[in-house]
């Protein structure tokens, strides 16, 4: 297993210097690419490696950073090893490259992709809808987007729930007790 | 005779068989539809109480609202239910249907069905298990009875405070008028 | 092949053998299947363990709980008086709440079953709504199974007969990680905050020290208590009496994780930096404080803060009262009341040392001087045995000895000592004599188990080697031809059952009299005031009685201008319930000069 690792990294490294790995105990190794990398190195890893099968994509939302994180999940059935090809882009303006071309199902993904996060797959031909319908608020898992304020606005809730107390309220009201307020954040 | 007594007498011959006979659309929205099968099976047979499966929304009696309901499915709904022939009943299965349950901060589920559709029983649980489905059609059936499950007359009656609301989750309203 | 084939004709008989199986159908609703042992059904609360802590409420996730008012349950200490109220509509019956319980009082049923046509009756209170759900619970909490954290983390402390070599201090701390695994075992209620006399931000620091943040929790400590260090180390942490976990476990550490983030600023200096106090433009007005104990403190603090002018009299040559002169160094080192001390006298707390009120200075001088005045004397005279040959040479009260001994004096109290008495005091007493090198026996009236004593104090005293000798009244002190005492002579007592309900009292069995040989004796069985400062017209003006001042809700005496706290106020005989006085005075006295 190492031994394959070991070699696995060499011919990345070789062809793509910027490429970064970060190798995991068992049959996992990540690499961190430039977006612009992406379909050639997905597509070196599937013709010349033997990375044959994309397991999965995925997206992570660092909002602190104002980035996001896509990551490829390829794995082959050879080798007995998931690579984990990883990209920042910028989130204010997310655009990728497209890879549909050489795994026909990276489309679906990518529509889900440009539905939910927002991010725009260049020369992605699919039509504007594919899970929500109607939709005209921000991308969804975005974590900026606030769920629950969204929630109360769109939806009904039913009442009866509005004599609800809370706990620690009430303990202070009844021994007088002030907490000031730079304290109040590491309440319950 | 006299005509408010022979109506009294219809209405009684007429919720009698109706209780009997209740068609079940076999159309799951959400995860409760999975307690379905066990009901209907043998273990359950809810066939005995005149419950069964029905394959067209202009066959069945029932609409079970199995669980959640996203805003995508409950535009379908809708369009089901009013396409249901009289007489026409809707239980709501679990929390979800009540108030939200575990989806109760999700962007796209409904929290409260009855804004949208008239619903005439409700079975608590999440999901309810097959003895509460079945006690929810003995409910269903003892409504029916007592001339009690009138969901459909509400529904037509208050068409368009349920119109509105339908309408502030579906934006694009391209439905057909059906004849009431 | 034969025309007739009679194997193959009667084969589908065999279908009659099922005629006489029972049909697998459920024929619901005569009958019903049972539901599992772990049912996760409806839920039920025992009202009377539930402490309304609102855990429930807040694992919930679906925010199905809510904590609400229950007709006939009414908050006391220890119990908010809030009852869960469920949400049907909500609730997916995952069993958090059941697990994460801490009394245990929250249970799901085996009954599911419910159906109805009117969608608002699905809020529904346990154990309200279904009194009858005790007796098919299903899915409960056991010390086991439960998700709370029972155990506490153990203080490391000194071995038992290491300890009396020096006065080293017994309890090493927490160290990091301890303090963090420690602190994440609260539920952060707050139930334990009513009972603290001071009302500290009890959950508030916990959870600062849970999240890593020790400078927030000592911010935090700071906001109601100018001396946590002390509260940290000697406090009688009541609080930890009424824990939410404390119900089927060991409460959460309070007073250490107190001691852990005090001890983490380690000088006045970072203190300051830490607390960063905002102290006020000076507002013209000035305030005399009466003694440097734990109460006069507070208030000078405070005040302090608040932009007076405060100066504080104290009689001894140190600062801190009784917790610098009455608490044995092994339970609070002198670096700790030092810093302390210098702390409150950074934000500009003059303290006037060596000046006796009443000697030095006379109170009427203080009462014209000041704007207000606060009086935090304490109790400084010891109630005496009333026994014969007390006034005998080497006999003593404990209080006076402990001062000099705190003060740095030596007192000669030979090998065998005796200490009467069951409280704090007489535990401390005995505990430095044993550091002394003296064999110690404590008599005490009552049983060990009435003793007031901590039941912490007790256990390391008696790790000390220290013997308790329950159920004895001294009757006599034995003295030699030098006037010094010798022996001291005790009856025995038993238990009788007070009639009116009171505790047992110990009445003395004729014929018992036992004779201990000893070298030195200390009484211990209580302090009380010295109110002699107070002259002339004062006597009249401020109200004393039962040997403690009369005050109102703002701890003002009878004369409007002087305020007072501490063991002169109030009977539970804390440091916490002084520092509580000294910080409701210090908001009187602002509200009286400033805000009228």
């Amino acid at each position: 297993m190492e031994e394959i690792k070991a070699n696995l990294i060499k011919h990345i490294k070789n062809s793509f210097h910027t490429a970064q790995e970060v190798d995991f105990k068992g049959n996992r190794l990540d690499f961190i690419v430039d977006k612009q990398c992406i379909p050639s190195i997905l597509t070196y890893l599937k013709d010349r490696l033997g990375y044959i099968h994309l397991s999965h994509i995925t997206c992570v939302d660092w909002l602190e950073d104002g980035e996001f994180e896509l990551i490829y999940i390829v794995w082959s059935p050879e080798e007995k090893i998931k690579v984990f090809v990883r990209t920042r882009i910028d989130r204010e303006n997310p655009v990728m490259p497209n890879i549909d071309m050489i795994w026909p199902q990276a489309h679906t993904y990518e529509r889900e992709f440009r539905e939910l996060f927002g991010i725009q797959f260049e020369g992605l031909v699919a039509p504007d809808e594919f899970i929500l319908e109607d939709w005209d608020g921000p991308p969804p898992m975005r974590r900026d987007f606030d769920t629950a304020a969204y929630t109360a606005e769109t939806f009904f809730e039913r009442p009866g729930r509005e004599d609800a107390q809370d706990v620690r309220e009430t303990i202070t009201k009844r021994s007088g007790e002030e907490i000031p307020d730079f304290a109040k954040k590491y309440s319950r | 005779m006299n005509d408010r007594n022979s109506q009294k007498i219809v209405d009684i011959i007429q919720n009698w068989s109706r209780k009997h006979s209740i068609w079940v659309l076999a159309y799951g929205t959400g995860c409760g539809a999975i307690e379905i099968p066990p009901t209907m099976t043998s273990r359950y047979d809810a066939e005995r109480l005149g419950v069964r499966g029905a394959a067209t929304p202009r066959q069945a009696d029932v609409l079970l609202i199995t669980g959640y309901l996203t805003t995508k499915t409950l535009k379908r709904v809708i369009r089901v239910y009013e396409q249901m022939q009289d007489p026409k009943y809707v239980i709501g299965f679990g929390s979800c249907t009540i108030n939200g349950g575990m989806y109760y901060d999700s962007y796209n589920t409904i929290k409260v069905l009855d804004k949208y559709l008239p619903v005439d029983v409700y079975i608590n649980g999440c999901m309810p298990r097959p003895e509460s489905v079945l006690s929810g059609f003995g409910k269903l059936q003892e409504l029916i009875a007592d001339g009690k499950a009138n969901g459909a007359q509400k529904y037509k009656d208050n068409l368009e405070w349920y119109r509105e609301n339908q309408k502030k989750i579906i934006p694009n309203w391209v439905m057909p008028d059906y004849n009431w | 092949m034969s025309f007739f084939d009679l194997k193959g004709t009667l084969k589908p008989l065999t279908a009659l053998q099922q005629f006489a199986k029972k049909p697998h159908t459920i024929s619901y609703p005569k009958e019903t299947k049972e539901a599992a042992d772990r049912y996760r059904g409806l839920h039920y609360n025992e009202l009377d363990e539930c402490i309304g802590c609102g855990n429930c409420s807040t694992i919930c996730q679906n925010a199905a709980i809510d904590m609400i008012h229950v007709e006939g349950i009414e908050g006391k200490k220890g119990d908010s008086g809030l009852r869960p109220r469920v949400d049907n509509g909500r609730c997916c019956w995952c069993a958090l709440c059941v697990e994460v319980c801490p009394t245990g009082s929250l249970s799901l049923t085996k009954d599911y079953n419910y159906v109805t046509d009117d969608p608002d009756t699905f809020l529904w209170t346990p154990g309200v709504d279904n009194p009858d759900g005790k007796n098919i619970l299903s899915f409960t909490s056991t010390r086991e199974s439960s998700l709370n954290d029972f155990d506490r983390i153990p203080m490391p402390e000194l071995e038992g007969m290491e300890r009396v070599k020096s006065f080293a201090e017994v309890v090493l701390g927490y160290n990091e990680e301890m303090a963090r695994e420690e602190a994440s075992r609260c539920i952060s209620c707050g139930i334990c905050t009513e009972v603290c006399p001071d009302h500290m931000h009890i959950p508030e620091y916990i959870n600062a020290i849970a999240a890593g943040e020790d400078k927030a929790a000592v911010k935090i400590i700071y906001d109601n208590n100018p001396l946590p260090e002390m509260c940290g180390k000697v406090c009688t942490r009541r609080c930890e009496d009424v824990c939410a976990i404390q119900t089927r476990g060991d409460a959460v550490a309070i007073r250490w994780l107190k001691r852990y983030a005090t001890e983490t600023a380690k000088t006045a200096d970072i203190t300051y930096e830490i607390v960063n106090p905002e102290i006020k433009e000076s507002n013209g007005y000035k305030v005399g404080i009466v003694g440097a104990g734990p109460s006069g403190l507070t208030a000078a603090y405070y005040l302090a803060l608040r932009g007076f002018d405060v100066t504080i009299y104290e009689a001894n040559a140190k600062a801190g009262g009784m917790t610098m002169y009455g608490i044995p160094k092994y339970r609070f080192p002198q670096d700790s009341v030092d810093k302390q001390i210098e702390y409150i006298e950074k934000i500009g707390v003059k303290i006037k040392y060596n000046t006796k009120v009443g000697k030095d200075i006379s109170f009427d001088d203080i009462y014209k001087k000041y704007d207000a005045v606060f009086m935090g004397v304490g109790f400084p005279k010891a109630w005496t045995l009333g026994i014969d040959g007390e006034d005998a040479k080497g006999s003593m009260q404990a209080v006076n000895y402990l001062h000099e001994i705190n003060a740095g004096e030596k007192v000669e109290i030979g090998d065998k000592v005796a200490v009467i008495g069951g409280g704090n005091v007489a535990i401390d007493a005995a505990r430095v004599s044993a550091r002394m090198g003296a064999d110690v026996t404590i008599l005490y009236r009552r049983r060990v188990e009435d003793m007031p004593a901590d039941w912490e104090e007790i256990e390391g005293a008696e790790d000390e080697g220290i013997k308790i000798v329950p159920q004895t009244i001294p009757i006599k002190v034995h003295t030699d031809d030098k006037g010094h005492v010798k022996s001291i002579e005790y009856l025995m007592a038993e238990m009788v059952p007070d009639e009116r309900g009171g505790r047992p009292k110990p009445v003395p069995i004729e014929g018992s009299n036992k004779v201990l040989e000893i070298t030195a004796l200390m009484g211990a069985i209580g302090q009380q005031g010295d109110y002699s400062f107070l002259e002339g017209e004062y006597e009249e003006k401020i109200k004393v009685e039962r040997g403690r001042f009369v005050v109102n809700e703002k701890q003002q005496t009878t004369d409007p201008k002087v305020f007072a706290g501490g063991d002169a106020v109030n009977r539970t005989a804390d440091a916490i319930s002084a520092i509580a006085d000294g910080f409701r005075a210090c908001k009187a006295i602002d509200e009286m000069l400033v805000k009228k």
